[in-house]
């Protein structure tokens, strides 16, 4: 029987939130395929956190990558590739992240097979798992049947939701070594940029700016819009910070802050995915977009197909008539 | 230093008429005419070579490449009814580029319209070059045969790396400000000739598109009606009623 295999994440702090988001996928998989589920770890050797992961319940492999020194696509690819080999895992569970994004498809293409990528949702076909990944900007989901094996599942952070952890019999870990031996990329270190999200992580309101603002100098109206509710703050989508618009600390999405704040207002923003990992955790979500299909209302509480700053001015004059 | 930028044309509007260079691939055209540019300064050759893949009509994109600075331009010609993955446009540019000894590839992270982000590592994979992505700055020294690349990791934490060249990067938007195509250049690119070559074998597919269907609702969106103004009076009702006003 082939398993499925899941890659799981991890930095210096240890594992990443993320991979219980992977463990969630791979047992739905599971569930469905009839297989069984081994965790990877690649890494330096960490019997600690092989522990951790083998302790809910699922057969972990320590993968040891000698000669790697941090994460490192060509080590990844080159150690993933022998193991999955040996192992012929039907599908190989991934984070949509930096990090799987990084080395996925790559190492698709080298077992022969294919990747899917942004995968937030299966569905149950006759045929076998169909996976589902947005397209034209979230507005709809494509269903993708994987004709090559195996196939990378990478797996859109915040799309599966972690399930309450009941109790499992610990699994076994496997230990084992990989030796690297590339050259072609030297791992220079981590930087941290900037001490981001402060502002966003205090504020009980975020009122979000996106594309749909048009003009720079409609922040303006924006931040006045903000002004209306205490303790609050201008947050941004992506584009609007690559343009220069707003700072980077402001940026709201995957690449940005994760926030949860009582009421995120989300304005002129067409609900990437990227996006949305971002503001998933907020208490009450409203939207506000001229478009009626925009992806963002399928995730808010509240939806108004409006006219921004029509609907800014209505709200303002609502406030000043009940101070 | 020979390098190239795969560029792609993307719906603008979701009806399609209004059609443009996919927002990321801008990028990375930048940086790849940033780079020639320092090239040049430091007395040392340096090129940059653009393809795309796409229908009739799609070499408009490689038009404005010429505009910008790109010195040739490519336009595989696909048939608009075919629609592969990632995996199928990386087999076409890898197989059209073949023998084309380039020093850098450069694409954008992903393209606007099916958000992938797979055909810039798995071309890298195909040509076999090593391969960053997410890039959001570059430095090479002119004549040394290593690019130092940062790649955007979460939390605003970057991942430093030195790759040996030749290699692959995907450039991350916001890594600097595409130029506009300057007058003289447009005028210079409409008597450049653009090499067109048709597809003939389509690689096989990794995967097949069943159907589309509207995503699921992970909250309740009511939808308010009425006015602007009946909708601005609901919003303030609740918000009051929560407390948050």
């Amino acid at each position: 029987m082939r398993p499925i295999a899941v890659v799981v994440e991890h930095d210096a702090g240890g594992i990443i939130p993320v991979t219980h988001e992977l463990l969630a996928c791979a047992r739905i998989l599971a569930d469905q395929t009839q297989s069984s589920i081994v965790a990877v770890i690649p890494g330096k050797g960490d019997p600690a956190m092989a522990k951790q992961i083998a302790d809910l319940g699922i057969e972990t492999v320590d993968l040891a990558i000698i000669g790697m020194d941090g994460y490192n696509s060509e080590a990844y690819k080159g150690a993933l590739f022998q193991l999955f080999t040996t192992l012929a895992p039907l599908y190989i569970i991934v984070g949509h992240t930096a990090t799987g994004r990084d080395f996925a498809p790559g190492l698709g293409v080298r077992l022969g097979g294919g990747s899917i990528a942004g995968v937030n949702h299966i569905v149950s076909d006759q045929t076998g798992p169909l996976f589902s990944r947005p397209v034209l900007n979230g507005v709809k989901n494509a269903l993708v049947r994987p004709d090559a094996s195996p196939c990378i599942i990478m797996v859109q952070p915040g799309a599966f939701r972690v399930q309450g952890t009941s109790f499992a019999c610990p699994a076994r870990v496997t230990a084992m070594d990989i030796r690297f031996t590339g050259g072609t990329i030297q791992p220079l270190g981590i930087k941290t940029v900037t001490t981001q999200g402060e502002d966003l992580d205090q504020a009980a309101v975020i009122v979000a700016a996106g594309r749909g603002l048009g003009e720079r100098e409609n922040l303006d109206i924006l931040e006045r819009f903000a002004a209306l509710f205490p303790n609050s703050v201008v947050g941004a989508s992506r584009p609007l910070v690559d343009d220069g618009w707003i700072e980077y600390r402001f940026q709201v999405g995957i690449t940005g802050a994760r926030v949860s704040p009582k009421l995120y207002i989300a304005c002129g923003i067409s609900g990437s995915s990227q996006h949305l990992a971002g503001i998933l955790g907020s208490e009450l979500i409203v939207s506000v977009n001229s478009d009626p299909n925009a992806a963002i209302f399928n995730h808010s509480d509240l939806c108004i197909v409006a006219d921004l700053f029509e609907f800014i001015s209505a709200f303002e004059r609502i406030l000043q008539r009940h101070p | 230093m020979k390098i190239l930028v795969c560029i792609k044309q993307v719906n603008e509007t979701p009806d399609g008429h209004t059609q443009a260079m996919n927002r990321f691939d801008e990028y990375a055209l930048e940086e790849a005419l940033c780079i020639k540019e320092r090239f040049k300064e430091a007395g040392l050759d340096g090129g940059v070579d653009v393809i795309t893949l796409g229908p009739e009509g799609a070499e408009t994109v490689v038009k404005r490449a010429f505009g910008m600075g790109a010195d040739n331009g490519c336009h595989l010609v696909s048939d608009p009814k075919q629609n592969g993955s990632s995996a199928v446009t990386a087999g076409l540019i890898a197989g059209a580029v073949k023998g084309c000894a380039y020093d850098l590839v450069v694409t954008g992270i992903m393209s606007q319209d099916r958000m992938e982000g797979q055909t810039g590592p798995i071309l890298a994979e195909l040509m076999g070059l090593a391969c960053a992505t997410g890039v959001v700055a570059t430095s090479l020294v002119p004549g040394a045969a290593v690019i130092e690349v940062e790649r955007e990791m979460e939390k605003g934490e970057r991942d430093c790396l030195a790759m040996t060249l030749p290699a692959l990067i995907t450039v991350q938007a916001g890594i600097n400000s595409p130029r506009y195509p300057s007058l003289s250049k447009v005028l210079k690119a409409a008597k450049k000739t653009i090499k067109t070559l048709a597809v003939e074998a389509v690689p096989a597919d990794t995967q097949t598109l069943v159907r589309l269907e509207a995503p699921l609702k992970s909250r309740s969106g009511r939808v308010l009606g009425g006015t602007v103004d009946d909708k601005a009076v609901a919003l303030f009702d609740l918000l009051r009623e929560r407390g948050i006003l």
